[in-house]
């Protein structure tokens, strides 16, 4: 048998004497293989890759490179070897041209620190044409969609001759088609000897794009076992350590009067003429692609974007000014899709970001706060939810898992005691057990007569949860289906229908 | 602090006149200017911003009141009167600035850097930077006279530093800077005022600048264009070495004191040794490198 390309033997690492890798063992066989890497939030695969890259140093244990024992001392170390990874969050300069991004550390042709920017495109250009983007190299960085963006990032890798790409969650930002894209290219860089870890909490992506697949599990790996021995559910039940019987647990609920009335919302290109309702006790999906203008018109509704034109119904009243002060105080919460951005305030405690919604409600005399019910609300709160946080006093958000996270921005609305909820993508990015666990909330929530709309590009969870799914394309909404019609292929046709006269939005 | 403490018996042991009662009590009406102006700033740091205007508001109040207080009347009322314009001027100015930055959506870096430049030329123009005299004996007292056997400045600042302290850290308004000065997005969509909140740090900022220079102006017995002019940066080390963060969010009232206190004892004691105010200003400097090292060291220690 051959080298392994890569081997990691008995890795271990602990943070502040919390062990978070225990003997971890991993293995990239052969030039060219991709190694699927699943598991929940805070399970340790970051903290892997951090110390693959050079990021983080390891307490003890080996890492090969080909045979050779690897000790990166820095990411540049880990970069000069040959070992490139891809985070979540892109790591680059949008206001350089593409050409520059990719030489960022080391431009080819340079001088004395001078730069030759005919070099440095030429060599670019080849190197994009690698991963199928035809672009100027001299152009700019923030005119580029995300999934352009993300690919720049795997050129990246090949401008620094990387043999090793780690890619951890790529897609969660693409759109399908994009998305489709870059597995292609995946494929053949596979196929030209390069090798890839990909870390995904899409089980589905991990098994149609990998060779093999590793489950790890609260810092230690499960098993490592080819994809052709796997399947979703063995996954699931080892990444979470016992078996989920269902997914996505839906509820009968019963539907009560409407509460929320949109009306001919208009906004530029992104909305045209949007008319809908929700009623107490549902739960209704908003499924769409990419740029379909989903978030936008949570938005526009939340006032937190201005409209054009349109009107919204607040159980019947006529809400003249909508801004997320007034809907706050009258009962309506709203999970943006970026809750490190949006949603959090990372730096600060878990506690006081419990509170932020509804501080007004803890108001005593002379505007103090009243910090003994602020303690108790939030301590219920973190009951309710199950969150785990060693101390919400002094626990940050930033340090929480992504699961964790989301719950405290659920965990927050909770507290304003909401009758319409809109979630913008409350899974993404969360584990499978955190996943079922926001699932029930919501499930709760509506039975307690609070109206949830509900938006995802992920159709599996909207079939799953909703009393009904709304599409929109084109910043229209092309079709409603009810919950005996739900279908992924129904779902993906009204979502690619395009509308070109406005009057058929209003079927 | 523990540096602060053991700077100050060292001070006080070797430092000849140190210990002089009215080096102390010097030390100590120095203390008050500079700790009312920083609690200001630090309002305005919450939100990552910086105000450059104090020291010009608090000239401008100081030459507008003393004109005030000298058109003649019960001397009484003309304090009144005086101490009610200086603070509305103070408030004033700190609203414009507010509006400048909220509204027509300047950094507060640019806008309160013009508006020093507008405060200033205004006061110098006005009187054509000459000192305005004569001001009415009730005004005086309140930078001179005593209260209960305690300096009226040490009163005022000690009032001063409870109300912001109360205000930063127990209110729902000061959950609302904090929550601002971390993420503007979050704050909006959790339903703080966020444009409302950071006017409101402006305010504080200028009517801070007005109490100060109503204090000043009284002990410097005059209205004078220039007042306190050469504070600025002193005010904005104090917050700094305080350990509120330059790019808010973080920061405390207590450590602002702190900090102002540290500078004054700081000037006042190396300026007794016979130290050069160039040495003095390096290791001001040094200082501020100090405080940012252990912030940096901190935030690396979190991880």
């Amino acid at each position: 048998m051959d080298t392994p390309v890569l081997s990691l033997q008995q890795l271990n690492k602990s943070f502040s004497g919390v062990r978070v890798l225990k003997d971890v063992n991993l293995t990239l066989r052969r030039r060219g293989s991709i190694l699927g890497l699943v598991g929940e939030n805070g399970a340790g695969k970051s903290t892997m890759m951090n110390i693959l890259g050079g990021v983080l140093p390891r307490d003890s244990g080996e890492m090969l490179l080909e045979g050779r024992p690897y000790n990166p001392r820095s990411a540049v170390d880990a970069d000069r070897t040959g070992i490139a990874l891809i985070h979540q969050e892109l790591n680059l300069f949008l206001n350089m041209s593409i050409a520059e991004n990719l030489y960022l550390n080391g431009a080819p042709g340079s001088t004395l620190g001078l730069l030759s920017y005919r070099a440095m495109n030429s060599q670019a250009a080849g190197v994009l044409q690698r991963v199928g983007i035809d672009i100027n190299p001299a152009s700019l960085m923030e005119g580029l969609s995300m999934g352009l963006r993300q690919l720049i990032e795997v050129a990246k890798a090949l401008a620094k001759q990387a043999r090793i790409v780690v890619f951890d969650e790529p897609t969660t930002s693409l759109s399908d088609k994009e998305k489709r894209h870059l597995f292609s290219i995946i494929r053949e860089l596979s196929a030209t000897g390069i090798s890839m870890i990909y870390i995904s909490h899409t089980l589905d992506d991990v098994l149609a794009l990998c060779e093999e697949v590793a489950v790890i599990r609260d810092g230690s790996v499960m098993c490592q076992s080819p994809v052709s021995e796997m399947t979703k559910s063995t996954m699931i039940s080892l990444m979470v350590g016992r078996k989920l019987e269902q997914l996505f647990p839906f509820a009968e609920k019963q539907p009560a009067d409407t509460v929320l009335e949109v009306k001919g919302f208009r906004q530029g290109k992104t909305l045209k003429d949007i008319s809908f309702s929700l009623r107490g006790g549902e739960i209704v999906g908003l499924f769409g692609l990419m740029g379909a203008g989903r978030s936008e018109l949570a938005r526009a509704v939340y006032g937190v974007d201005p409209v054009d034109s349109g009107e919204v119904f607040f159980k019947g009243r006529l809400v003249r000014r909508p801004s997320p002060e007034w809907w706050i105080e009258n009962g309506m919460a709203y999970i943006t899709e970026n809750r490190r951005e949006e949603g959090l305030l990372m730096p600060k405690t878990v506690k006081e970001n419990l509170v932020l919604a509804s501080l007004r409600h803890f108001r005593k005399a002379f505007g103090a706060v009243d910090r003994r019910s602020e303690e108790r609300e939030s301590a219920s709160v973190i009951e309710q939810l199950a969150i785990k946080t060693f101390d919400k006093s002094r626990q940050t958000a930033q340090t929480l898992s992504g699961g964790n996270q989301q719950k405290v921005v659920i965990g927050k609305w909770l507290l304003t005691r909401p009758q319409v909820f809109i979630v913008d993508e409350p899974t993404r990015g969360v584990d499978v057990g955190a996943k079922f666990e926001i699932y029930n909330h919501l499930n709760e929530m509506a039975r307690e007569g609070c109206a949830i709309l509900f938006i995802s590009s992920e159709m599996e969870e909207l079939i799953g949860v909703c009393d009904r799914i709304m599409v929109m394309s084109n910043g229209a909404i092309s079709g409603e289906l009810t919950r005996a019609a739900f279908t992924q292929e129904a779902l993906l046709t009204l979502a690619i229908r395009s509308i070109t006269h406005e009057h058929f939005a209003t079927d | 602090m523990l540096f602060f403490v053991v700077f100050f018996l060292f001070s006080l042991l070797f430092v000849d006149k140190f210990a002089n009662p009215v080096n102390l009590l010097n030390i100590v009406v120095e203390c008050a200017d500079l700790i009312i102006l920083s609690c200001g700033m630090t309002f305005v740091f919450m939100n990552g911003g910086i105000d450059f205007s104090v020291t010009a508001t608090l000239g401008l109040g100081s030459v507008l009141g003393a004109k005030v207080m000298t058109m003649g009347g019960s001397p009484l009322v003309l304090t009144v009167l005086g101490v009610v314009v200086m603070l509305a001027i103070g408030v004033g100015l700190g609203a414009l600035n507010g509006v400048a930055i909220t509204r027509l959506r300047m950094p507060s870096f640019i806008a309160t850097m013009a508006t020093q430049l507008i405060f200033s030329g205004f006061a110098l123009w006005y009187t054509q930077s000459a000192t305005i005299g004569g001001l009415p004996a009730p005004f005086l007292s309140i930078g001179r006279g005593t209260l209960f056997g305690v300096q009226m400045p040490v009163f005022i600042t000690v009032i001063v530093v409870a109300i912001t302290a109360f205000v930063l850290h127990r209110t729902v308004l000061g959950r609302y800077i904090f929550a601002v000065g971390t993420n503007h997005r979050t704050s909006r969509i959790s339903g703080i005022p966020v444009k409302r909140t950071i006017f409101t740090l402006f305010l504080f900022s200028g009517g801070l600048a007005a109490i100060s220079g109503i204090i000043m102006t009284s002990r410097s017995a005059a209205g004078m264009p220039a007042l306190g002019k050469s504070m600025l940066m002193d005010i904005v080390a104090a917050v700094v070495i305080g350990g509120t963060a330059v790019t808010g969010g973080k920061g405390s009232i207590l450590g602002t004191v702190t900090g102002a206190i540290l500078i004054v004892v700081l000037n006042n004691s190396l300026n007794l040794l016979g130290i050069q105010w160039y040495v003095i200003n390096a290791l001001k400097g040094a200082m501020i490198v100090l405080v940012a090292l252990l912030g940096v060291l901190r935030t690396a220690g979190e991880r």
